[in-house]
């Protein structure tokens, strides 16, 4: 003890409402570094002087301040907190209270989390939070969501958080972490509250911290779901009707032969009728109608025969179309998952374990998640001295993952061809009298659109092809091991010094098998092919840390934390393939025997880094925060390797000073700024992989005629170095009549330089990019937070919650040598604009002969495609996003609701320009968008539609221009919760101390310009020729003993 | 007894920190190798330094090698032959299906004359990559050098780097003849830097030929007679300049360069051309890429050469998806004596296939039924071409390893042939000699000229040309050498890609990519014409 008044011994016990003792509290003297933690039976000691004031706080509950007031014996009740961890939120290398931290980080409860009925937890973050932005591709059970913090920072580098899991970096698969086992998340999102991390928090920190037991006695949790999955987005407005579709090909075919070949309406009603069962000139490939011979199926007027009927026989088989899509999607798709946790503490330890299984079906069979899940998490005081624990955890994944879900144009993708392709193919075969045909082998027999199983016809569109029956008998599984350990011992020096040693091990290891069937589609040609890849990924991460805390003449708190810190990576990778499979169940290599093909190679990465941070306040009024890094990385030439970080931070409690203690309504009123700098060494190729060596030029090797050929594979620049990030961060933090009004509203502006950027060379030198730092890009913009207890008693509390980012993209510097500006392909890079903008042929609109036009520089029209000018669309990343939400609970019934939203962008809607397509044909058999109706035909005035005419040969109609950006505002119904806690006084007779009933509906509705756009893709384009997301709707039970 | 505990701890820590800095020198295993890596390699054994040259080939199959610049995968991008595939779909032999299966549709409907075509992408990375290989290798060993081995590797690279000019001047320049002065493309010298690069403009067609020509004339110089399959030779140097020289009508030496060059080697038989063929190195090739059936582009599957282009392929897109033909009217030409009727399949009036090369009695299991290879899957469009044999002459192979011919003395003999016919020193009836020489002896034992006048001779040769080397690639730089129109209405092209274009039209020429002109602007691009209309004619 340090001068001050004279001390006396108190002490007391902590319970929560329950009277259960909270083992773990902390109880501090405020104004002081001194306090304590409650052992068993949550009784504590200490000593403070009589007039003091304990602050007693606890994870997961509201903190409560005890004036001494003279007395020896506290007993405090601690209430539970839905916004308890408000008070003390993880941050980088440990905790803080919030109040003292000076950096800018948001923290998703576990509540928020757990209410989500997600497979990864990135897809739980969408709304929750400002200046957390969340897209994703692909809606297949299992796969990560996109997340990005305050923005693009990178060219070529990557914008992936760091994911830090309990205190060290993580590196197995994010959906391979039960979310029933997350007590928080902290998003970092300034550089103050990140440089630490250095080399890798360039773009943002997201700790995830798993539960700890939190009463002395054992509690047990249990909690089973039950529900069903199906598509969240809808498909896009197309023709359904055969007919009506037949008419529209008969339209792009009679519109071409009247206005080219100069038929009259009758000789083009023949003409079609000589060309729509062909593959050519815009025909269709297939018969489906039925109508007298001699006659055509498209008269003279454009419509089709009144005596055609659907349904064609021609030889052994009957011709009817299928709705491809209700065939296939919305079956079954049964999602479960039951946890199982069982955590408490004592003086001495503190354990938390679970169970978990999961099984979510998605919404394509085949497509199925399942994961094994299990975490044992204990720390122990094993001395006075030295505390030590472990958190082990360890996942089984089965992923059954159908290849080529997400590529456009692939005849494998069942989202690609149910969406594109034509009301009137069948999807089965079927027999003349009308039933499904069988095989020899007792498959169903679908239909692949080619002669290859005895069919007259050939489809036009992706013939060849039947994703049905690559989905009943084609196989592709990957089965992850992801065993992830945390262990670490802490010795407490002297006096407030205390030495940490954290060892982190994730091993992520996937075996991928995948089988494409020796009977039906492409491989059968070869018998099938069987493919098997192991990965293997090691990586080893060491942290020694030196801590000091201290306060000097009671109201100089300093905390300081030296360290070092080192990470070893190792990817390993085999793989394997075979062709001519013997039996076709069994997916090993040793099951096919011809053309063998086999690789393996590995990959290793290293980082270390020394860093120091210092924390001082005084009087709990005013914080200062520093830290420091020296980080290298073996991505860089041993020249450029190490780079230095770190940042400085100030803030001020204002509502402490006395001017405004004595107001009543003002609960916190706190202002802070930083600044900081971090580093980014993610280079990924072009392709999207990582660069483990961008410095060094690589070279492959190859095998000709026998010989060893080496080539150049990679232009690498020796040069190269960190890319660097300097971010502003100011803010306001406030709380007004006990919470009725609280929040935070932060200013930042984050400057990326030195960039790490492919800088385009010119392609004759023989490679086309290398890496250089280069250039500037700004992210800045404004994140407000507001949260609000409009109405809390005893059994009614109703919060609203909503957040707000506003977000401005800038290239501040291009390299010199590209005079400003940078055109790729679709893309434009200009320096002073967004780096989200196109450069794309603009509409204008359609001709006095129907056919597209597009502007010349000199603002006139051209009906030439290739010779019109390209023009920048300006900005097109939504200025504003977030979410909202409302929670009420009343009685023992508990409901909330979340939205996400985004305003103010636009996105290029690839699926609608392939959907306007003219009929040509590369793209005959291809569905249309209603709005085909509305194309200008034969005798219509020019300027009496935007839509293009329907021919066969206008091969430019639907190609890329501004006429296909759309507006990518959303609102999201990310999630709608209803819950029934039986009270506690029925349920405590069967010894059960909480049972909640509930319904869970997740990715309810989304809202968007038009049917089908889903712009939570990407911020440039989307597509429906991806896994679409998927809604779920559970019933669960929650039960703790 | 605790401060010892403590005191290990700390030490245990700070040993910890020490130990690891020299892990930071990481370095990959397998996938790829640095600089550095090779460097070691090369030092002890110097033999491997090789494998630095065979790359000149290696990259003319590489499968995939701009996916990392394009940012996405092609799957026409599978080496040369896809160059000759696009070239031979931009003229009038070779209609295939206007489909969306078809990988060179743009160029049959030639929409790949823009600053943003994958394809134009492709074409202009691929040459130059391979430029710029030659380049290193000719940086590395001097001119003045006196070790055989290297001045053997120095020629290899000079002669492909005019390989590289002599297809690029054709691509982006109309012929040399009255076009001499314009703009063609950009020359690396094998010292440029990459900053010297973004400021180099186009040079004249004239000085790309004087580079060609100054470059072939040192390969041949110091190029052993004869060397490894597939690898570049002195003869393969001839016929390179024989190939410029007829550009450039010197005819003379165009005819002397391809009698050198066909010294040895010996054109297909009769008897040879008399079943579906040209899919391994023989001795009529001169230079061709070798296959493996263990390289990436055979393990692909379907992204290679014979995937497209040879219709007795157990796994491709010929035939049934993007299957390619002969011109019908083309085929109409062939006299029934000659052999070369046989390569392309027809259906007579019941629809029975006629196809004298193509062994009938083939059948194949598929799917569990025998299928006759006349009944097989989509062989439905007449004019299919049955040239080229599958892999191992083994019908229905689905191993696409067949060798790709990128010169064969055939085409020597025709250079030949047309130099001595329209030579001052030589005659058409010199020149009608030596074709009827040819053909009679290898294809058509009736074959007689009757070309009276240059300009019937020069068509009756093209003519040969057309069939002969019809699908190897030669046929665009013919109707650009010869400014031939291009007809394709009233023939078997899809009426989608039908149109009648005239000589030297303004969508010949290629379009440099933007990636180039961007940056380096002083790389001016050919004017961008608009794209052919379905039914257009002159």
């Amino acid at each position: 003890m340090f001068v001050g008044a004279q001390n006396r011994q108190i002490s007391g016990t902590v319970a929560n409402p329950e009277g259960q003792p909270i083992v773990g509290a902390t109880v501090v003297v405020d104004g002081t570094s001194a306090g304590t933690t409650t052992g068993s039976n949550g009784k504590f000691t200490l000593a403070a002087p009589a007039d003091a004031t304990l602050t007693v706080s606890f994870i997961g509950y509201q903190s409560q301040q005890i004036p001494v007031a003279g007395k020896t014996s506290l007993d405090v009740v601690l209430a539970e907190d839905t916004q308890a961890i408000d008070d003390v939120i993880v941050v980088a290398y440990g905790t803080t209270k919030k109040e003292a931290f000076t950096g800018s980080a948001s923290v998703i409860k576990t509540d928020d989390i757990a209410k989500r009925q997600v497979s990864n937890v990135t897809n739980a973050l969408s709304g929750v939070t400002s200046g957390v932005q969340v897209t994703s591709t692909n809606g297949q059970p299992g796969t990560d969501a996109t997340v990005r913090i305050r923005g693009i920072g990178s060219f070529s580098a990557s914008n992936k958080p760091l994911y830090v899991v309990d205190g060290v970096p993580y590196d197995g698969q994010i959906s391979s972490i039960n979310t029933a086992d997350i007590e928080s998340l902290t998003v970092l999102k300034d550089a103050a509250a990140s440089a630490i991390y250095g080399a890798r928090g360039a773009n943002g920190v997201i700790l995830i911290t798993t539960k700890r037991g939190k009463s002395s006695e054992a509690v047990i949790t249990v909690d089973a779901k039950w529900g069903s999955n199906s598509r969240a987005v809808p498909q896009y407005d197309v023709i359904t009707d055969p007919g009506q579709y037949m008419e529209l090909v008969g339209q792009s075919m009679s519109t071409y032969a009247q206005l080219l070949r100069g038929f009259t309406p009758e000789q083009a009603a023949q003409y079609i009728e000589k060309n729509v069962y062909t593959n050519s000139a815009g025909g269709v490939g297939y018969r489906v109608f039925d109508y007298p011979e001699g006659e055509t199926l498209i008269g003279a007027d454009g419509k089709l025969n009144p005596n055609a009927t659907l349904g064609y026989v021609n030889g052994d088989y009957l011709f009817l179309p299928d709705n491809w899509y209700d065939e296939l999607f919305d079956k079954g798709n049964l999602r479960q998952e039951y946890n199982v946790s069982i955590s408490g503490n004592s003086d001495k330890i503190n354990y938390y374990a679970s169970l978990g299984y999961l099984d979510d079906s998605g919404i394509m069979s085949n497509s199925g998640f399942t994961r094994y899940s299990t975490r044992l998490k204990a720390d122990y005081q094993a001395k006075k001295w030295l505390k030590f624990g472990a958190n082990v955890s360890y996942s089984n994944v089965e992923n059954n993952n159908p290849t080529n879900q997400t590529s456009s144009g692939s005849s494998a993708n069942i989202f690609y061809l149910t969406g594109m392709i034509a009301p009137i193919y069948p999807l089965y075969i079927r027999n003349a009298e009308g039933s499904v045909a069988k095989d020899s082998h007792g498959y169903t027999m679908y239909d692949f659109g080619d002669t290859s199983t005895g069919m007259p016809y050939k489809r036009t569109f992706m013939s060849g092809s039947n994703p049905a029956s690559m989905w009943e008998l084609d196989k592709a599984t990957y089965t992850y091991d992801d065993f992830s350990s945390r262990y670490y011992a802490t010795v407490d020096i002297y006096k407030g010094l205390k030495f940490t040693y954290n060892l982190g091990v994730d091993l992520s290891a996937y075996r991928y098998q995948r089988l494409y069937n020796p009977y039906y589609g492409q491989y059968s040609k070869v018998g099938g092919v069987i493919y098997v890849a192991n990965k293997r990924e090691l990586a080893l991460n060491q942290q020694q840390l030196l801590n000091y805390s201290g306060t000097f003449a009671d109201k100089h708190n300093i905390d300081i934390l030296v360290g070092h810190e080192t990470y070893k990576w190792k990817r390993s990778y085999l793989q394997g393939g075979r062709e001519k499979i013997f039996n076709p169940n069994v997916v090993e290599l040793n099951n096919a025997i011809s053309q063998q093909s086999n690789d393996s190679y590995t990959d290793n990465y290293f980082t270390e880094g020394y860093f120091a941070q210092v924390n001082y306040d005084f009087d709990g009024k005013y914080f200062i925060s520093g830290s420091y890094r020296r980080d290298a990385s073996s991505r860089f030439h041993k020249d450029h390797r190490w780079g230095d970080f770190g940042s400085v931070g100030a803030s001020w409690i204002l509502s402490k000073e006395n001017f405004l203690s004595g107001a009543e309504w003002l609960d916190l009123l706190k202002i802070k700024a930083s600044y900081g700098v971090q580093g980014n060494d993610n280079l990924l190729y072009q392709t999207g992989e990582t660069n483990y060596y961008p410095y060094a030029d690589q070279y492959t090797l190859s095998q000709l005629d026998g010989s060893f050929a080496t080539a150049l594979s990679y232009k690498g620049n020796k040069d190269i170095t960190w890319e660097t990030s300097h971010s502003i961060n100011a803010g306001v933090e406030f709380s007004f009549w006990q919470g009725r009004l609280a929040g935070n509203v932060e200013y930042f502006n984050r400057r990326t330089s030195d960039m790490l950027y492919y800088m385009p060379s010119p392609n004759s030198i023989g490679y086309a990019y290398y890496p250089t730092n280069v250039g500037s890009v700004r992210n800045s913009g404004v994140e407000i937070d507001l949260n609000s207890t409009v109405f809390r008693t005893k059994n009614v509390t109703w919060t609203l919650n909503a957040n707000l980012t506003y977000l401005k993209n800038k290239i501040i510097k291009l390299d010199e040598s590209l005079g400003g500006e940078w055109i790729d392909g679709s893309r434009i890079y200009r320096e002073g604009e967004s780096m989200y903008q196109l450069y794309l042929r603009k509409y204008a609109g359609v001709n006095e002969n129907g056919q597209s036009t597009w502007y010349l520089a000199d603002g006139s029209a051209t009906t030439e495609y290739a010779q019109a000018d390209r023009f920048t669309t300006g900005d097109i990343l939504p200025k504003v996003y977030g979410g909202f939400g409302t929670t009420l609970e009343f009685f023992g019934i508990d409901f909330s609701i979340a939205f996400a939203y985004q305003l103010g962008g636009k996105v290029y809607d690839n699926t609608y320009a392939s959907l306007m397509h003219a009929g040509t044909a590369q793209t005959a058999g291809s569905n249309w968008h209603k709005d085909i109706l509305r194309a200008w035909k034969i005798g219509d005035e020019a300027g009496s539609t935007d839509v293009p005419r329907l021919y066969t040969s206008d091969t430019n109609t639907n190609s890329m221009s501004d006429r296909f950006l759309i507006s990518s505002n959303y609102l999201d119904i990310t999630n709608i919760t209803l819950g029934y806690t039986l009270p506690s006084s029925w349920t405590r007779k069967v010894h059960i101390s909480k049972l909640r009933l509930y319904m869970a509906a997740d990715n309810v509705a989304l809202f968007t310009k038009r049917q089908g756009l889903d712009p939570r893709q990407s911020y440039t384009a989307a597509g429906s020729y991806r896994y679409a997301p998927i809604r779920t709707i559970s019933g669960g039970i929650n039960l703790t003993f | 007894m605790k401060t010892i505990y403590k005191l290990i701890a700390i030490a245990f820590g700070a040993l910890a920190v020490a130990a690891c800095s020299d892990d930071l020198d990481t370095r990959p295993e397998g996938d790829t190798m640095t600089e550095d890596q090779k460097k070691e390699i090369y030092e002890q054994n110097p033999e491997k330094l090789e494998a630095d040259v065979l790359s000149l080939y290696s990259s003319m199959i590489e499968l995939l090698a701009i996916e990392d610049w394009y940012g996405g995968q092609l799957h026409f991008d599978f080496g040369y032959a896809a160059v000759m595939l696009m070239m031979d779909s931009w003229g009038q032999d070779m209609p295939s299906e206007d489909s969306s299966y078809n990988w060179f549709a743009s160029s049959q409907d030639m929409t790949d004359r823009t600053q943003t075509s994958p394809l134009g992408y492709f074409i202009w990375n691929n040459l130059y990559k391979q430029l710029g290989l030659a380049n290193q290798v000719i940086a590395t060993v001097p001119a003045e050098s006196e070790d055989a081995p290297s001045l053997n590797f120095r020629g290899q690279a000079l002669a492909v780097r005019a390989f590289d000019y002599l297809n690029l001047v054709q691509l982006y320049q109309y012929t040399y003849v009255g076009h001499e002065n314009e703009l063609a493309v950009p020359i690396i010298a094998e010292t440029m830097t990459n900053d010297e690069a973004k400021n180099n403009p186009r040079a004249t067609v004239a000085e790309v030929y004087e580079q060609i020509l100054s470059d072939l004339k040192e390969a041949i110089a110091i190029l052993p007679e004869t060397g490894v399959s597939g690898q570049v030779n002195r003869k393969v140097a001839y016929g390179l300049r024989a190939r410029a020289h007829l550009l450039m009508q010197n005819y003379d030496q165009a005819y002397d360069d391809a009698v050198e060059a066909a010294k040895g080697y010996l054109p297909y038989s009769i008897a040879e051309v008399s079943k579906p063929s040209f899919n391994a190195f023989n001795h009529a090739w001169l230079w061709g890429n070798v296959i493996s059936e263990t390289n990436d582009v055979v393990l692909s599957g379907i992204v290679n050469f014979p995937a497209h282009m040879c219709s007795f392929t157990g796994n491709g897109y010929s035939p049934g998806y993007s299957g390619r033909y002969i011109n019908s009217q083309l085929y109409s030409r062939i006299p029934d004596t000659d052999v070369r009727k046989g390569w392309w399949a027809t259906v007579d009036e019941d629809g029975q296939w006629v196809a004298p090369n193509v062994d009938w009695t083939w059948a194949i299991t598929y799917n569990g039924s025998a299928y006759n290879i006349a009944e097989w899957e989509d062989w439905q469009a007449p004019y299919l071409n049955v040239k080229f044999g599958a892999y191992n002459d083994l019908y229905d192979n689905a191993t696409n390893a067949c060798d790709i011919p990128l010169m064969r003395v055939e085409e020597m003999l025709l250079i030949q042939a047309e130099a001595k016919g329209l030579s001052q020193n030589g005659s058409v009836a010199e020149g009608k000699a030596i074709l009827e020489s040819f053909v009679q002896t290898y294809r058509d034992p009736s074959y007689t000229c009757t070309a009276s006048s240059k300009e019937e001779f020069i068509d009756a040769v093209w003519f040969q040309r057309r069939i002969e080397l019809w699908g190897e690639g030669q046929s665009w730089f013919d109707i650009m050498r010869l400014k031939k129109p291009v007809h394709r209405l009233g023939t078997n092209f899809e009426s989608t890609v039908a149109w009648n274009l005239p000589a030297e039209a303004s969508i010949f020429p290629l379009i440099i990519p933007e990636a180039e002109t961007n940056v380096n602007p002083a790389c001016t691009n050919n004017p961008i014409a608009a794209a052919p209309q379905a039914g257009q004619t002159y």
